[in-house]
């Protein structure tokens, strides 16, 4: 058994697996299977709950993934935030002796979210601007319908 | 909400479905044999130590690994050593058990997560790895890591 502990650096290793026989395409196809298979969860979440089914989503996985993070709801503004002060993802794969993180790692939490959430009437960014310390925020606004 | 890791176990068993859909889309684009190539690949890299040390002919290191492991995930298992064997016995995995309770079927594709990874590393040591499914039940096993004479890793059932 791989440990769901050590399935990060397994994700890391499958995108450069990825990238070795299929270029970046390769692992963009990867993600956008894995957004459109696997978070499901968040997409019903935020069509029940609007703007709050961000927060019921990543109440539950971030608490798991035991990172440091703070993150803000405000519904009234239809706004959403999580500041990653230490992403358990990146810090775990940077304190590896035996593996690099594949060079664009951090990429995939913009692709495979923004897949989800666009689609849905939400303004998506992420500040990646920090991730080679672990750091970052993801920002979702409900834009207003006209 | 504001947490710090400290307040939290990292434990989040939802990885182990990821895992699963990640294998059935790299056999799906690229073949079987692509599985267990980048499990392969993974497990050379990541799991070297474990490796080293059964080069050296010491199987405690992979011993207290799989303690740690089923231990931390709460599955149903025994793990002992007899001479220069090391035997575990799943009952029940808690990866299996846990994709087959958020998707109903498993592909045995999933099942190379232990041969391939398991195979990997007894590549160029002295012990062979041995993988028995159970027919009945899909989260129940057997692996054993042997002194290698003239038999090769193999599933059985």
């Amino acid at each position: 058994m791989i440990s769901c502990t050590e399935f990060i650096p397994a994700y890391s290793e499958l995108f450069k697996f990825l990238e070795e026989r299929g270029g970046y395409e390769a692992v963009e196809g990867f993600w956008n299977y894995l957004s459109d298979s696997f978070l499901g969860n968040l997409k019903e979440l935020v069509e029940k709950h609007g703007i709050r089914g961000c927060w019921l989503y990543w109440s539950h996985t971030l608490n798991e993934e035991a990172a440091d993070f703070t993150m803000e709801l405000d519904e009234e503004a239809g706004t959403f935030s999580i500041t990653m002060r230490l992403c358990p993802s990146k810090s775990r794969l940077l304190e590896l002796r035996s593996i690099t993180p594949y060079h664009a790692y951090c990429k995939h939490c913009d692709v495979l979210y923004r897949r989800v959430l666009e689609p849905l009437g939400y303004e998506y960014t992420f500040d990646d601007s920090e991730v080679a310390e672990s750091r970052c925020v993801l920002r979702v606004r409900a834009i207003p319908r006209h | 909400m504001t947490r710090q890791a400290s307040e939290n176990l990292y434990l989040h068993k939802d990885f182990h479905v990821a895992l699963y859909k990640a294998l059935e889309y790299l056999e799906s684009q690229y073949g079987r044999d692509s599985v267990c190539e980048y499990l392969q690949q993974f497990a050379q890299a990541f799991y070297a130590d474990l490796k080293e040390s059964l080069k050296a002919g010491d199987l405690n290191p992979l011993k207290e690994h799989f303690k740690r492991i089923f231990e931390l995930e709460g599955g149903s298992f025994t793990v002992h050593k007899e001479d220069d064997e090391l035997i575990i016995e799943v009952e029940r995995c808690p990866a299996v058990r846990h994709i087959l309770e958020h998707g109903g079927s498993l592909n045995p594709i999933f099942h190379e997560t232990t041969r391939a990874v398991c195979e990997s590393l007894c590549q160029g040591t002295p012990y062979a790895f041995e993988l028995t499914l159970d027919d009945e039940n899909e989260d129940r096993c057997v692996q054993r890591f042997f002194r290698e004479t003239c038999t090769e890793g193999r599933v059985k059932r």
